[in-house]
């Protein structure tokens, strides 16, 4: 049985460079290669709204072109103009069909059995109502056509029986924030971009972990990569006031030492960990996630997400170019008890793109027989 | 890295060298790789995954026949279906070809000649030149083997067949690829014309 954080097929109508993609044989952990241009940080952004089941702040985000909607969803948005909204919106919908085709994508899984979400755009017009706690304002569907003056372009935004009115000039306003679209969804859904996570960001994640059982569940996640880290603290720079320092402390050295004196792969190890810890009982999307990571911490790299995964009940996409990247998860994905890893090609079919999917056992004789899988 | 287009899969070496002295001999375009697998189970492993590689177009498959034809063919026919192939029943005579919407190009070609059980060896055995005068006295000598000196099982007499006639060439002991090339084996007998005209409306034609 799916569930809305645990899927296993999905289709995509009409969202960015997906006129119609239909992906089957989802697993726990599933990563996408293909060539640039073809969208796997498209796919990764429609499984980030269907997730989060069309929450207002994850379409706005995509709206405005910003990509770190990580963790920063219920912070303060500077106000933008209507103009560069539109641009970002018409990129939303396959082909940049302009409003007046009434484009509307599509996300959800196939089968039917639950709830897809659609966004479709509309003419959007603000009514005033007679209310029993006197007049109130209300968000109404228009038509263009019949002179009504004050109507502004909008979104339709549907998840299941849920409808949400969003009108695009008001994407920062707290309008809408009464709907079950401005709610967190109901399981973590995170996305670690492909920038990584910034030091800020890991300090802020740090702290909500430290003291308690997770800092241990994080340190013991590196010392199976980097057996000597002790514990990790962050301490007050003593150089630059206000600004904090991961410093580890090492088995075979009295001191601590700054963190990233461990290498970058570490430092992204660690953000994959507070990510994945983030993300339990929810879906974690890593974007690129070969960044910075050694050919050969690679393995060590999937171990850790595919422990986590089935331990923590996550289900993880992540993209990368890097055939290491493959290897290390077939080497990790086919130590598993079961088979809980699908590799997904994603490539051009006519004027479609298509997913091409592959078990990890493929996987090994692809690499056994230097059979080309990216 | 970008892997080939267009792919023969054989089953070992000694197919490899065969096929690629046909090719020679009949200046075959190189518009295909053929690849060597290290036996029947690795082919058949490898077929699938063959069938999804990045950007390919299309794939043949050479295999023996061996002792039943009809199984081979249909475990054959059970990976290609779950690769989405609508394989025939039964093998073409002049060697399966099959094109699916969205798929690359598929060919199957079971030695020797997709009718009768058999392998690689039946068919350098076709390519024997006819009313070939040692051919006939090695088909006598095995034939003269008392059964308690036989050593080697009724499923390999065309094997013992082969290499015996091989041994009385000019260069005795050539292997079977090398002797298309030296013209020993006649490269233009009908069981090799057959075989090349499906490699080329698999591989080759548009």
């Amino acid at each position: 049985m799916q569930e809305i954080h645990h899927l296993n097929s999905l289709a995509i109508d009409n969202f960015r460079a997906f006129r119609s993609l239909r992906i089957e044989g989802l697993a726990n952990v599933n990563l996408i290669v293909g060539s640039n241009n073809l969208g796997k940080t498209s796919l990764l952004e429609a499984l980030n709204l269907y997730c989060s089941r069309g929450n207002r702040y994850a379409i706005t985000d995509l709206l405005m072109g910003r990509e770190e909607y990580s963790f920063k969803r219920m912070r303060a948005r500077p106000g933008r103009s209507l103009r560069d909204v539109r641009l970002a919106y018409e990129s939303l919908f396959y082909g940049r069909r302009p409003l007046e085709d009434y484009p509307r994508l599509q996300i959800g899984p196939l089968g039917g059995d639950l709830p897809a979400l659609s966004v479709a755009f509309t003419w959007l017009q603000q009514i005033s109502e007679e209310a029993n706690d006197g007049v109130r304002l209300r968000i109404v569907k228009a038509s263009p056509d019949e002179g009504v003056l004050d109507i502004v372009p909008g979104l339709e935004i549907s998840f299941g029986d849920d409808q949400l009115l969003l009108p695009l000039d008001r994407l920062d306003s707290d309008a809408s924030l009464r709907s079950r679209f401005a709610r967190e969804p109901d399981v973590p859904v995170v996305y670690l971009s492909s920038e990584g996570l910034g030091r800020e960001e890991i300090g802020r994640l740090w702290d909500t972990i430290a003291l308690t059982e997770d800092e241990g569940l994080v340190t013991n996640a590196l010392k199976a990569i980097s057996p000597s880290i002790e514990k990790i603290v962050l301490v007050q720079n003593p150089a630059a006031r206000g600004t904090r320092t991961l410093m580890a402390k090492l088995e075979q050295f009295n001191e601590p030492v700054p963190f990233k004196s461990l290498g970058a792969g570490i430092e992204h190890l660690l953000a994959v960990s507070l990510t994945l810890l983030r993300a339990r009982g929810g879906v974690l999307l890593i974007d690129e996630v070969e960044n910075g990571i050694h050919y050969s911490v690679q393995p060590s790299l999937w171990n850790m997400i595919f422990k986590q995964a089935a331990t923590w009940d996550i289900q993880v996409y992540a993209t990368t170019h890097s055939w290491d990247c493959v290897e290390g998860f077939q080497i990790a994905a086919s130590s598993q008890a079961e088979a809980q890893g699908s590799l997904f090609r994603l490539e051009r079919f006519g004027a479609d793109i298509r997913a091409i999917r592959f078990v990890p056992r493929e996987i090994e004789v692809a690499r056994r027989e230097s059979i080309e899988v990216r | 890295m970008i892997g080939p287009k267009r792919v023969l899969l054989v089953e070992g070496l000694d197919d490899f060298h065969v096929c690629c002295s046909l090719f020679q001999r009949h200046k075959v375009p190189e518009l295909f790789a053929v690849e060597p697998k290290m036996g029947v189970d690795k082919l058949l492993e490898a077929l699938p995954v063959q069938l999804k590689a990045s950007g390919i177009e299309r794939v043949g498959v050479v295999l023996d026949a061996d002792l039943n034809l009809g199984a081979r063919w249909a475990s054959l026919r059970a990976i290609l279906s779950s690769a989405g192939y609508a394989v025939p029943e039964f093998p073409a005579r002049t060697g399966t070809i099959v094109d699916e919407i969205g798929k690359p190009r598929l060919g199957v070609w079971l030695m020797p000649n997709n009718q009768l059980p058999g392998a690689l060896e039946d068919f350098a055995a076709l390519l024997i030149p006819a009313s070939d005068a040692l051919a006939v006295r090695a088909n006598s000598v095995i034939e003269e083997i008392p059964a308690g000196e036989r050593r080697f099982a009724q499923p390999h007499r065309a094997k013992a067949y082969i290499h015996t006639w091989l041994a009385w060439q000019e260069d005795p002991g050539t292997p079977m690829g090398l002797a298309i090339t030296k013209k020993y084996l006649d490269a233009t007998a009908e069981g090799a014309v057959e075989f090349l005209k499906w490699i080329n409306a698999l591989l080759i034609e548009p």
